[in-house]
């Protein structure tokens, strides 16, 4: 190489570096994590109305349903759950990923109730479909061996496979996939309630009853989330559905009281007091359960 | 023709320049989350979700959730250095505010709520007191843990 060669390649890879430092500075200053491409639209509109730059809408996690189900003492049926033969019928993304999220709820189910056999086989479906979506590290064997080694372990089970959800969600958003993202949660969410109906059902329990009820909050967070990416037709799909059940969730009336807050001063944990009363109907819970049961059918055959 | 191809090698490295910083920067909220802010969870048991995001000084986001009576929550938001004292406030569905991390100087809240309820947690950036033009930007997470009650 000439010097004169070599100097040319030197200011070219130097003029590189001026240009791609101002297409960084001038191209805004936000880059959101979570919203890719046309989604950044929606978003941005929304930002200029509100005047936050960012808003994000989450959902408890299934194991979070898991175990407050869990906590009502009704046992354990591993019929409620999805049939792992199924894990093959999910050949589009949007049919994995919903997929994944019905079999990470059963996955956490089967956790929580100490199941680890039928644990490993929800993994194994799991790591069958996160892979298929493009997800490494999330429910794969390194996964497996933590389970084994922590079994009888409730806590630290429910910690690895919280971190296995937010691995694939993390990934999913890194690689501005939020719309994926936003369907393992919604397929995470009719799997828990179908699971919650079935229970409710069979033993009447009135405490799963208003675990039911109160999924009209995180229903609403579900379908603002899913309404961001309803360009995808599979999100359309699901998002039209689960507005289905939402209609019927908006005729449970809810009675609100005033707030009020105190902190125990040796704990230091703050106590958010107000009774909000959600009243639902035997015929709403019904309608509710045939939607639901309609629905879960429909993802998971 | 020499020129020509010059100015595509240029612009192709100006490319991948732009595309490798942004995926860093994106990768970068997810390692900050999890080595820094993890840790603080405990004992808490994290709830599966990413939520994360680069803000600049005078920067806000806002994350609405459900909270289930019967638990107990660890709320923190856990944000880079060079964004200062980045506080958070949490109001009720109906905006009437029940904490602020400002009055208390805390990164992270434990709380439980007696019905299950929506909350909307505003996490709010200082402004930047940079004289220069380049303003400061960093990763905000906002992580939420669970436990039984």
């Amino acid at each position: 190489m000439t010097i004169f060669n070599l100097k040319t390649s030197i200011f070219r890879i130097f003029s590189a570096f001026i240009i791609a430092f101002f297409l960084l500075s001038c191209g805004g200053n936000k880059q959101d994590d979570t919203i890719a491409g046309d989604e950044k639209t929606a978003t941005e509109k929304e930002s200029k109305d509100t005047l936050v730059q960012s808003i994000f809408y989450s959902v408890p996690s299934p194991i979070e349903t898991a175990t407050l189900i869990q906590k009502t003492g009704v046992p354990y049926n591993k019929d409620y759950l999805n049939d792992i033969n199924n894990v093959s019928k999910y050949t589009t993304t949007g049919g994995k990923a919903l997929g994944l999220g019905v079999y990470g709820t059963d996955l956490s189910f089967t956790s929580i109730y100490d199941q680890t056999q039928e644990s490993m086989l929800y993994l194994k479906c799991a790591n069958n479909l996160s892979s298929g979506l493009g997800i490494s590290n999330a429910f794969d064997q390194s996964t497996a061996d933590r389970i084994e080694a922590n079994k009888g372990n409730k806590d630290s089970l429910l910690g690895i496979i919280s971190e296995s959800f937010w691995t694939a969600d993390s990934y999913l958003k890194d690689n501005e996939r939020p719309g994926t993202s936003s369907l393992i949660i919604a397929g995470g969410w009719i799997e828990a309630v179908y699971i919650a109906t079935k229970i409710a059902e069979s033993s009447k329990n009135q405490d799963i009853v208003l675990r039911i009820a109160e999924q009209k909050f995180t229903l609403d967070n579900i379908v603002k989330m899913l309404k961001k990416y309803d360009f995808d037709a599979t999100i359309a799909d699901v998002y039209k559905d689960l507005m289905d059940i939402k209609s019927v969730y908006d005729q449970v009336t809810l009675t609100k009281s005033a707030y009020s807050t105190a902190t125990d001063s040796k704990s230091g944990i703050t106590t958010v007091g107000g009774k909000n009363q959600l009243n639902m109907t035997p015929e709403q819970l019904k309608t509710i359960s045939e939607k639901i049961n309609t629905l879960r059918t429909k993802i998971t055959k | 023709m020499q020129r020509q191809s010059g100015l595509r090698f240029t612009l192709f490295i100006a490319i991948a320049l732009v595309w490798g910083f942004s995926f860093e920067a994106s990768a970068q909220c997810r390692s900050v989350a999890k080595k820094q802010c993890f840790p603080q969870l405990a004992p808490y048991t994290q709830n599966g979700q990413f939520n994360s995001v680069r803000l600049a000084g005078g920067e806000t986001a806002e994350v609405q959730m459900t909270f289930y009576a019967g638990q107990n929550y660890r709320l923190m938001v856990c944000a880079e250095g060079v964004l200062g004292d980045v506080s958070f406030k949490v109001s009720s569905a109906d905006k009437q505010e029940i904490f602020n991390s400002k009055k208390t100087d805390a990164k992270m809240w434990d709380f439980n709520v007696a019905a299950t309820q929506q909350l909307i947690v505003l996490v709010e950036v200082p402004p930047s007191d940079s004289q220069t033009k380049i303003i400061p930007e960093g990763c905000v997470s906002i992580l939420v843990g669970f436990k039984k009650l």
